[in-house]
């Protein structure tokens, strides 16, 4: 039996309390404070029935930690939301989720128009009247906001158990504990803040959130000046660092694990970790929302890093009890994932649900799996992201379908719409007749999508290029967008 | 006489771009190459030509061409 992650929090304070928990805008909370007000939260929130479902709309730090575990204690389930998302987009996420409460600042709620009669709550420092009563957990932990193709985003439903195995591999991997520095780098609307989280405080490590412009500007700084001894991020924060002349011994030299996800790791990011901080382990991991955050890892050495790579950097093996398979079509090899840490399913969608969670037959046995989209290819034992099946693309690390641009620009009266991603920067092009200008679509745009998910292009065209099938040619528009781009 | 940095072909170094594609309403977010690499290029260019500190009011203040060019004025 996995120990719930609550039981680790729990175990945590009774053997740590006084260690430090989270390091916030000079301020520490000890694992004492973090699980004392998570449990005068989750005495409130036991008021809202067995289950309560809970919108989390804070920045990410102590407060929005406390409100995860809180939901958990009371035996509810979450949404993790991200405080940077257009005021449109919250709205949309809030009306799919219905939640029985919002916790968010006051600030943060102004511009939304919420649900009727949804409470909001800002405070979480309210201490429990008494002990809490154990609580029967719900099935699912967490329901997390990916974009969705059609303009509707996708909540993507994970439950307490796939939860409870993530963080089990996630300490067992990294081995966290009392004396570890954690950076808390991706927001809490993406999942690859569930390994900060749940890896540090199960494990008595402390979390280091960045929320200043210039800790995210600067993150080796930050590094130096904490002395961190675990970085997570997507790869291209290294980018940043690199920019800034931060990839030295003198800032990272404190770190001893830095793990990557969320999109394509190159070999010359790793090599110049390992030429700044030749000792410290280098990993990469790999997996989709659906299947809790990751799934594959693949430990780096300055010796080894030339086999394991191939353009980029491979995915690496599954971890145990899940297992990659697969599947042969006419687009390439897609990878399909099975084990524990597999989502139920889309919140209300079974139609998308029965699209992506399918029943292989592998060893004669049905097996569900989770079918990626990506499509991979495989040398010397190891597998290597290609390319995807869809138009799904990742920016900075969020996951964005490109379909859901085009469906944005659609709804302003633009007859066609068909976007594509060349050397980083998303290209729309349009026809139709009666266009707006294009200054005003980004305008309406910028209301209406994350600001990663906004065009840096907009090009209007008599008549989008179709194929022999009279499908949209993205080669020809991605051919015309390079055109485009800056030598 | 100290020659008077440009502020056009200060961020056009800094984002790798024409001078001629940034605009008056050119800021973080609504150019091309103006992301969050392209503006830590702008701030650490404000830094060494400037000596603008970076802080998390400057990088809020300086994050558009009109701000920058009044630094010119």
């Amino acid at each position: 039996m996995i120990p719930d992650v609550v039981e680790r929090l729990r175990d945590q304070a009774r053997r740590h309390g006084a260690l430090p928990a989270v390091f916030e805008g000079g301020t520490t909370l000890s694992y004492a404070d973090i699980l004392g007000r998570a449990e005068g939260l989750a005495e409130r929130l036991c008021a809202l029935g067995p289950h309560p479902r809970v919108a989390i709309l804070l920045p990410q730090g102590a407060d929005a930690y406390i409100a995860m575990f809180a939901t958990l204690l009371a035996g509810g389930y979450y949404l993790p939301a991200n405080r940077d998302s257009v005021a449109d987009k919250t709205n949309r996420i809030l009306a799919e989720f219905q939640p029985d409460i919002l916790l968010a600042r006051p600030e943060d709620v102004g511009a939304l128009a919420l649900p009727p009669g949804l409470a909001v709550w800002s405070d979480t420092t309210i201490p429990a009247s008494g002990p809490l009563p154990p609580r029967p957990p719900h099935r699912l932990a967490y329901v997390i906001f990916t974009s969705g193709s059609t303009g509707r985003p996708k909540g993507v439903m994970i439950p307490r158990d796939a939860l409870n195995h993530y963080t089990a591999w996630a300490l067992e991997s990294l081995a966290p504990g009392p004396g570890d520095r954690w950076s808390q780098h991706p927001n809490i609307g993406f999942d690859l803040s569930v390994l900060d989280i749940f890896g540090a405080l199960c494990s008595g490590a402390c979390l280091y959130p960045l929320l200043g412009e210039m800790d995210r500007m600067l993150p080796g700084r930050f590094i130096a000046r904490h002395g961190l001894t675990i970085w997570n991020s997507v790869p291209s924060v290294m980018d940043m660092m690199a920019k800034a002349g931060d990839i030295t011994a003198d800032r990272l030299g404190s770190l001893r694990l830095l793990t990557f996800c969320g999109e394509p790791l190159y070999p010359a990011q790793v090599e110049a970790i390992f030429l700044s901080v030749p000792l410290a382990r280098v990993q990469n991991t790999y997996g989709p929302t659906e299947a809790t955050v990751s799934c594959t890892v693949l430990a780096l050495g300055p010796a080894t890093l030339t086999e394991a790579c191939d353009g980029t950097v491979a995915l690496g093996a599954a971890i145990p009890g899940m297992a990659l398979h697969r599947i042969e079509s006419e687009d390439g090899i897609e990878l399909a994932i099975s084990g524990p840490q597999l989502a139920d399913g889309y919140w209300q969608d079974d139609e998308r649900t029965a699209q992506a969670f399918r029943t292989l037959v592998i060893g004669g046995r049905p097996v569900r799996a989770y079918a990626t989209g990506d499509i991979v290819r495989e040398r010397r034992g190891q597998l290597y992201f290609q390319r995807r099946r869809d138009t799904q693309v990742k920016i900075r690390g969020y996951r964005l379908e490109l379909d859901e641009i085009n469906s944005a620009i659609r709804a302003l009266g633009v007859a066609a719409a068909a976007t594509v991603l060349v050397g980083g920067r998303l290209h729309s092009f349009i026809s139709g007749p009666g266009l707006p200008e294009p200054e005003r679509i980004r305008a309406e745009l910028e209301r209406r999508l994350d600001p990663h998910a906004v065009p840096g292009y907009i090009h209007a065209l008599a008549d989008l290029p179709r194929n022999a099938n009279d499908k949209i040619d993205l080669g020809v528009l991605e051919r015309l967008a390079a055109e485009q781009e800056p030598p | 006489m100290t020659e008077r940095p440009d502020p056009r072909n200060l961020i056009a170094t800094a984002l790798d771009c024409d001078p001629a594609s940034l605009t008056e309403d050119s800021r973080l977010g609504h150019h091309p190459k103006w992301d969050s690499v392209g503006h830590l290029a702008v701030m650490l260019a404000l830094e060494a030509r400037y000596g603008i500190p970076l802080t998390d009011e400057t990088i809020r203040r300086y994050e558009s061409f009109a701000a920058i060019a009044e630094l010119a004025d």
